[in-house]
């Protein structure tokens, strides 16, 4: 599977949701101000806002009685909070259960009659010849999850969506209201009790779909039946000269991967953040004709290949991998990014210190730029440190540090002139133990064997963190010789893995995406990912729940249905829809430009004819385009919930962060809110009107 | 009706309703052994639109189009749209089996077989990078097809496009030597190094194997009332003949020559000329009452205008008329070009020049012995000179064996490249040699390459 991850910030997400509700909020206050004020007098608000033009008080609106209409309104939500704080978690819990018991006897566990017929006869239309495991194991867990999202979520919908306005119509509610039991506990009540009718449901389908799964999947793909856990880096890219840029484009619709060149310095680069031998798994290998248990990291490969010419068909495009500590490269970039020492990238990252100094010996940073001096300097110490200081124990080492530091400082404290002496003092150093400096900074890498694409496939590369060696040049001779690398210790730095890979083969490319390249962790049992996809159907449900309880308590039971099966549906399938119309991506225009275009058969990039006609066309065309936005951040988007879905059948554990933390925030953002509407809706509604 | 009381109208919608039942139970009353069923049961049959008559039963089809509710237009339009997606985003295990449930809920739209059958073998198979990926996709697509023929008994173009997979996909792509080696020898373990038992299961060579396929539709196409809408007819049903000819003329490509290739050469001619050249068609203007052949002698021609019991004047027009529609038909389907060249390459020298250049070719790239490809070329060119005044000089466009020549004096020039020498006038070894390397001079540097390619393994 080609996983589109989307990160999830929640501070970004709980800040969107606190503006959207509050904006609602607001709108919800200004209408019931309104409100407050048309009731206040006979003629109404235009009376009051005519009184308050004029400044004429004589004859116009009754303030006493706005006054008191406003202060209801104050009262009226300050006792709504009281009573939202002081629900009876006793009485929630009972009506939830009345609930539940009016549930079971309007027939929701039908369901697993048709739950029943399903799995019977879903392996007629699953049985596939396929040999990949991998893909038999996704057509029966997709299959499963399927069938129990689409089984769970109409139950949820009818028997929310119907509970409250049926009992209003058949009067029933009255021997609940006549209760000491406020508003907002029937409705907190009501979620819970058709939340628990559908756990109930939910578990029963889960517990059965999962032997159903162990039981149909073939014996082949059993192995396949678990959660693979994925440690995924941040991809960049290095062009054909070898400088940070873009993959190149091959032309493919989904614009998914990116490229890198064969015989190329281009790259596809990931650096993975906290990797540690903790994230090493043991194997089993045969040593001596003795199996012996050895640590391994493991990483899993998704690459594509592109061949823009035949090439050697009788093997798949090579690409290779490069494990890379440049700390050459990453101490030129902390020095070339202070003011005036531009130049000194190139050439430290040649090697070529004595040129560096002569840099350095010429730099005069003006006043205004010591802040960026010192940053740059400061990263220098930090990049170097490592190699010239501590074990390496080297005096010219220490030296340069020691004068790198100082004219962090010196640029620190504003001090221009003691910088300026600084500086030399390190552009003599490093003029002076130029080779000894080449000798111990320099970028470090070593690679694995090539291996070929094997595209669509699952490719493990089971990696020895201690087996690899490097040509360096010796700190004392400066002769080659070949040094054990180890991983983790000389590659890793503080926890960053950087990882290159590059096509092989001249003429042909190799695509990549963030995803392609994973650190595979201990993998988890099946279930653990199934019951997280569960509980991401069970919070869908909640959500479903949620909103068809709120409508209930304000519209009858088919409109309520309509309108949540609508958002539901909006909800799925159309939120990328929306957003190219809001954001004014889609090509056409608005309703009523489109509406004219069709008529006049015009293309979409053809601009219509200035004129009023058109002026006005557009504007509606913006109001009705700033309602759709407030539609668009309203209804809730199930996408995170189907995103969610995707993980177990494509073998990964259901990620925390990027698929469990979004799908519970959706859920929760909308109960709050939501009990909120169904609250007041429930207390403005007229009980005794059928 | 208004002054009925409640109960009165409920007994009239009663009564209505047991009074239209009646003429739906009789019309749709099912057929069994002794009756033939009402009239729907007796459309249903004349039309060919149960079931059973369309092809075998599909159970989970029949299932799955029942409980849709006549929803399956929808149902197919919105797989169809995820198998684009799928598709596009390359998750090509979910694009089998949504073109799967497509063709479950429609087993008998064609186009469905057709199209998908297509995008399997060719388009899907392309996106691999490794052949025996590649490979399996394409036995993907004719798998499909195959279930589509089991499904439409009737349809002669499922079973045509099913045997132009495993004939021309197979035989031609860039991967053919795979390919062809692969459907002998499937690279999935799962076959014990056997072919796929499913697309293969007598273990023919793909062109053989394509040609059972062709029989079949051409069975399918010669029932009364069933049309296949491809090609011409003419087009159509040489295709079996002409997978014996494809079949003959990759033995000589895979170096596989004496009796067998003669033998494969022979058994075209035979099929060619006797098989297809013998059967009847109809005439260019559509005439049913005259039948004429491709390979149909002058007096044939004039026994079928003699027939029509006209006048000798009017016979003698319908006899110039038989002759110009033999004619355009021969040309349609290119029929003596074949027929001469099937006959050409079963002689012992046309065989012996083929088999001498190949071999100088090998010894050259894979034995690198230049002296005696040196040998082996100058014999073969000679050779071939030979063969090609006999039998190839009345052939016009004979591409191919203008082609095989130009590359036996390309070979010759390689070889005295790498051996340092200089390249004698092709002149040499005949006269028509000569003629043809100074005549086609303009397709030498893409002859040229295409072999260095070749012999790099690219095709």
């Amino acid at each position: 599977m080609s996983f589109e991850l989307e990160e999830f910030v929640f501070f970004d997400a709980f800040m969107h949701w606190a503006l959207v509700v509050g904006a609602l909020i607001g709108v919800a206050l200004l209408l019931s101000m309104m409100t407050a004020a048309l009731g206040g007098g006979q003629l109404g608000f235009l009376r009051a806002l005519g009184s308050l033009v004029t400044g004429q008080r004589k004859g116009g609106l009754p303030w006493g009685e706005v006054k008191q209409a406003y202060v209801g309104v104050f009262c009226g939500i300050g006792n709504a909070l009281a009573e939202l704080l002081g629900m009876s978690p006793r009485r929630v819990w009972a009506l939830s259960m009345l609930t539940f018991k009016e549930a079971m006897r309007r027939k929701a566990l039908l369901v697993f009659v048709i739950f029943g017929l399903l799995f019977m006869f879903g392996g007629w239309f699953l049985a596939d010849a396929n040999p990949r495991a991998d893909l038999q194991v996704k057509v029966h867990v997709s299959f499963v999850l399927t069938a129990i999202s689409w089984l769970i979520l109409p139950v949820a919908l009818l028997l929310s969506c119907w509970g409250l306005p049926e009992d209003i119509k058949q009067r029933t509610l009255h021997t609940v209201v006549t209760k000491p039991v406020r508003r907002s506990e029937i409705i907190l009540g009501r979620m819970m009790g058709y939340s628990c009718i559908g756990t109930l449901v939910l578990t029963v389908m889960g517990v059965v779909g999962f032997f159903w799964i162990v039981r149909q999947v073939p014996e082949n793909a059993q192995a396949q039946l678990v959660c693979r856990v994925p440690v995924y880096g941040n991809l960049g890219f290095l062009n054909r000269e070898g400088d940070p840029g873009k993959g190149v484009n091959v032309g493919d619709i989904w614009d998914f991967r990116q490229y890198v060149e064969g015989a190329s310095r281009a790259r596809a680069v990931w650096e993975f953040q906290d990797v540690s031998p903790a994230l090493m798994v043991t194997q089993e290998v045969e040593q001596s004709g003795k199996k012996v248990e050895v640590q391994r990291l493991l990483m899993e490969t998704r690459f594509e290949a592109f061949r823009t010419h035949k090439g050697d068909i009788k093997s798949e495009v090579f690409c290779e991998m490069f494990f890379a500590r440049n700390t050459r490269k990453q101490a030129a970039n902390a020095l070339s990014s202070c003011p005036g020492l531009g130049r000194i990238g190139e050439m430290l990252s040649d090697g070529d210190f004595r040129g560096a100094a002569i840099v350095l010996a010429e730099a005069r940073p003006a006043s205004s730029q010591l802040d960026q001096f010192a940053t740059g300097c400061r990263e220098f110490v930090d990049v170097v440190s490592p190699f010239l200081t501590g074990d390496s124990n080297s005096t010219a080492g220490v030296a340069v540090v020691r004068a790198a530091t100082e004219c962090a400082d010196a640029a620190k404290a504003g001090n221009g002139d003691k910088l300026s002496a600084s500086l030399k003092d390190l552009s003599g150093l490093l003029n002076k133990h130029a080779d000894e400096l080449s000798r111990r900074i320099f970028d470090l890498r070593v690679s694995i064997p090539a291996f070929e694409v094997r595209e669509y496939k699952l490719n493990l590369l089971s990696i020895d963190p201690g087996a690899f060696e490097a040509t360096v040049q010796d700190v004392e001779t400066g002769n080659d010789i070949i040094r054990k690398v180890d991983l983790f210790k000389d590659i890793v730095d503080n926890g960053k893995l950087r990882i290159e890979v590059s096509c092989v083969d001249a003429g042909q490319f190799v695509g990549a995406a963030r995803p392609d390249l994973f650190i595979r962790t201990p993998d988890r049992k099946f279930w653990v990912g199934f019951s997280k996809s569960i509980l991401v159907i069970w919070l869908m449900m909640e959500l479903v729940v949620i909103l068809g309880v709120t409508a209930g308590s304000l519209l009858n039971g088919p409109v309520s249905t309509f309108l949540v099966l609508g958002l539901l549906g909006v909800g799925t399938w159309c939120p990328e829809f929306l957003r190219t119309i809001v954001t004014g991506q889609s090509r056409g225009g608005g309703v009523f430009e489109s509406m004219i275009r069709l008529v006049k058969h015009m293309n979409p990039s053809t601009a219509l004819d200035k004129g009023l006609l058109t002026t006005i066309v557009k504007g509606v065309d913006g109001a009705i385009n700033g309602m759709l936005w407030l539609a668009a951040h309203i209804i809730p988007d199930f996408r995170s919930f189907d995103r969610a879905l995707s993980f177990l059948p494509n073998g990964f554990d259901v990620s925390w962060s990027d698929a469990l933390q979004p799908c519970m925030a959706v859920t929760l953002g909308y109960l709050i809110p939501c009990l909120l509407i169904g609250y007041f809706c429930l207390k403005l509604r007229e009980l005794e009107q059928k | 009706m208004m002054n009925l009381t409640a109960r009165q109208r409920k007994l009239f919608y009663g009564f209505l309703i047991v009074v239209l039942t009646i003429p739906i139970i009789w019309l749709g009353r099912p057929a069994t052994r002794d009756d033939a069923g009402g009239q729907l049961a007796g459309m249903r049959s004349k039309y060919k639109l149960g079931e059973a008559s369309l092809g075998e039963i599909d159970p989970s089809s029949a299932t799955m189009n029942l409980v849709l509710l006549g929803m399956r237009g929808i149902a197919t339009d919105v797989l169809w749209h995820k198998a684009i997606e799928h598709k596009k985003k390359k998750n090509w295990g979910q694009l089998r089996t949504t073109v799967k449930s497509i063709t479950l809920l429609q087993p008998h739209y064609v186009k469905v077989w057709d199209f998908q059958g297509w995008n399997l073998a060719y388009n899907v198979s392309a996106e691999w990078d490794a052949v025996a990926s590649r490979y399996y996709w394409v036995k993907e697509g004719a798998k499909f097809l195959q279930k589509g023929t089991s499904l439409n008994k009737d349809v002669p173009e499922l079973p045509y496009w099913e045997g132009r997979i495993i004939g021309q996909k197979i035989g031609i792509a860039d991967e053919w030597r795979y390919y062809r080696r692969y459907f002998k020898v499937d690279p999935d373990p799962r076959f014990n190094g056997g072919p796929d038992p499913e697309i293969n299961p007598l273990g023919l060579d793909n062109y053989l194997a394509g040609r059972l396929r062709y029989l079949e539709a051409n069975e399918k196409e010669a029932k009364p009332g069933v049309d296949q809408h491809i090609e011409a007819r003419y087009l159509f049903r040489s295709k079996p003949a002409h997978s014996l000819i494809d079949f003959a003329m990759i033995q000589h490509r895979e170096g596989v020559f004496g009796e067998v290739s003669k033998k494969a050469w022979e058994d075209a001619f035979i099929a060619w000329t006797e098989e297809f050249g013998r059967e009847e068609f109809l005439t260019l203007g559509g005439n049913q009452d005259m039948r004429i052949r491709m390979d149909s002698t002058d007096e044939e021609l004039r026994a079928v205008a003699r027939q029509q019991n006209v006048s000798a004047e009017d016979e003698n027009v319908i006899l110039e008329g038989l002759r110009r529609d033999v004619t355009a038909m021969q040309n349609i389907v290119n029929y003596r070009y074949w027929k001469r060249r099937a006959d050409a390459e079963q002689q012992d020298s046309t065989v012996e020049a083929h088999r001498l250049l190949y071999r100088a070719e090998r010894a050259v790239f894979d034995e690198n012995n230049l002296d005696e490809a040196l040998q082996l070329v100058e014999l073969g060119l000679t050779s071939y000179n030979l063969a090609f005044d006999e039998y190839f000089q009345g052939i016009k466009h004979d591409e191919t064996a203008i082609e095989e020549a130009l590359n036996g004096v390309i070979l010759l020039r390689k070889i005295h490249e790498l051996r340092g020498t200089t390249m004698p006038d092709p002149g040499k070894y005949g006269a028509t040699i000569s003629r043809l390397w100074s005549n086609n001079q303009a397709v030498v540097p893409e002859l040229e390459k295409r072999m260095l390619r070749q012999q790099r393994g690219g095709d």
